[in-house]
Formats: structure tokens, C-alpha cells, sequence
């Protein structure tokens, strides 16, 4: 007889369940987020005027009720899977990953906001000596220290997931880039951008990861 | 690669996640290699070898 985690086997995969989080938690989030603005602006537009008129007071309850209508949504479609033991050295790895998320991305978030240049840190623009050192820090030192002792963390098939993510990666960087660059001196495509080469090296690297390593 | 790994796993009524603690491996590592999608290194191919009592050619069967 097999036992529960076998719905794996033939049920959703680990990668769409994963897939189905990720799309309800950033689908929802962003709704939440443009509910939430609405109802700040709303409000703050009442404080203004010092009373609340009949038509606010319903669009304000219409918006409440949204609100808890895609909380709720949220909640009840969350694909939920039976808890399961998890080896200490995993839940390491996994926590080292999460630590690895939850420092680079509202960092990242914050240093874009605190660039005081045309736009985002991906903007090429001049940056303050502090955002450039915090972010150099970040990457040429907590990054490499991180990724290494997630690297030693992992099974042989992650391993193996995150060589093949680089081989495709590297192998589209060294046959895209060059002929770019060549289209670019012949005046066929606008410059290369390295950091945005960096992005997509990345997103391809991590897509072939997660493909491999859930699917 | 072919092998024998999940009849043997549902033979002792283990789970994923218990073979998986057995191998010292993660659970989506074994079901990588129950599916054929992941080709054991031939360390753990002797660790589920030993964890079985069986030869490895016994479990995995290389002939397409």
C-alpha cells in the first residue's frame, strides 16, 4: 500500500503546486495592495473633507468587502500539501534559500527607492557611495557566502537541477551576447544593457533550476 | 534508466519522505529517480543497494 505523499506520483506535481502558490500569492498580493491603496485614498479624502457622504461610506464597504473577498479566495485555493518529515540538512538549505530571498529582495526594493538617479538600481544612473557599497556588500560578499553554504547544503539531484540551469544559461549567454554585440557595431540592435544580460542569465538559469528540480 | 524502486518502497509501506530520510536525500530526489527523470550517482545507487539488501542491477536496469 502507498502511502499519502505518493499523490505525487499522480496528482499535482511539486513544481505546480508551487506554480499555483506562486500565482495566487503574487496575484492576490498585488490586488490586495491596489485594494488597499484605494481604500487609504479614499479615506485620506474623507479626513480632508472632515465627513464621510453616503456614496464613500458604500464604496468604502465595497472595498472592505473585496478586501476580505480575495483574503478568503486566497486562503481557500491555497494549494495545501500533507505535512511531511524533512531532514535537518533540507530544511537548512530551504531556510538558507528563504534567508537569501528575504534579504535580496527588499534590499533590492529599498536600494531601487533609495536610488536617487533616473529610476531603478538597473537604471545606469549615478548612485550615493553608501547605496553602492551596502549593494556591493551584498553581492561580491553575503551572496557568494550564502550561495556557498547552500551549495553544501544540497542533494545530488538539486545539484544536478542547478548545473543544468547553468549550462543553459552560460551555453545562451556565450552563443546570445557575442552576436549582439556584433548586431549592435553594425547598427542593427541598440546596446547591450550588462545588467539586464545579468537578469535574464538569472531568470533562464533559475527557470531550468525549478523545471528540474519540481517537474 | 529503468528501475525497481517504488515497487520495492511500496514492498515495505515506506513513503517518499521516509525513503527519502533513509537515503539522506530529499523526498523530490526520490521521486526523480522512481520517474526515471534522475540517475542516481553510483554512491547513493550502493546506498539504496545496501538500504535494500540487493545488488544494484537487481534495482536498476540500464537496457532501454
Amino acid at each position: 500500500m502507498m502511502k499519502s505523499d505518493d499523490r505525487h506520483d499522480d496528482q499535482s506535481s511539486d513544481g505546480a503546486i508551487l506554480m499555483r502558490r506562486a500565482l495566487i500569492g503574487f496575484g492576490g498580493g498585488l490586488t490586495l495592495v491596489f485594494l488597499a491603496g484605494v481604500l487609504a485614498g479614499y479615506l485620506s479624502v474623507a479626513a480632508e473633507h472632515g465627513y464621510l457622504s453616503l456614496t464613500a461610506a458604500i464604496v468604502l464597504a465595497l472595498i472592505i468587502g473585496l478586501i476580505t473577498l480575495v483574503t478568503y479566495g486566497m486562503w481557500r485555493f491555497w494549494p495545501r500539501t500533507e505535512s511531511e518529515p524533512i531532514a535537518p540538512w533540507i530544511r537548512s538549505a530551504r531556510n538558507l534559500l528563504a534567508l537569501m530571498f528575504a534579504i535580496g529582495l527588499p534590499l533590492g526594493i529599498l536600494l531601487g527607492i533609495a536610488d536617487d538617479g533616473p529610476g531603478l538600481l538597473l537604471a545606469n544612473g549615478p548612485v550615493s557611495p553608501i547605496v553602492a557599497a551596502t549593494a556591493i556588500i551584498l553581492w561580491a560578499i553575503v551572496g557568494p557566502l550564502l550561495t556557498w553554504l547552500w551549495w553544501g547544503k544540497i542533494d545530488e539531484h538539486e545539484a544536478g537541477a542547478y548545473r543544468d540551469g547553468a549550462l543553459v544559461a552560460v551555453h545562451s549567454y556565450m552563443f546570445i551576447v557575442p552576436a549582439w554585440w556584433m548586431a549592435t557595431r553594425a547598427g542593427w540592435l541598440p546596446p547591450q544593457d550588462p545588467m539586464l544580460v545579468m537578469l535574464a542569465v538569472a531568470c533562464l538559469w533559475s527557470a531550468i533550476w525549478f523545471a528540474r528540480r519540481y517537474f | 534508466m529503468k528501475n525497481r524502486l517504488k515497487v520495492l518502497r511500496a514492498e515495505r509501506d515506506w513513503s517518499q519522505a521516509e525513503l527519502a530520510g533513509r537515503l539522506d536525500v530529499s523526498r523530490q530526489a526520490v521521486n526523480a529517480i522512481e520517474t526515471g527523470k534522475h540517475d542516481p550517482s553510483l554512491p547513493l545507487a550502493f546506498r539504496i543497494a545496501r538500504l535494500f539488501d540487493m545488488k544494484i542491477e537487481e534495482i536498476f536496469d540500464d537496457e532501454v
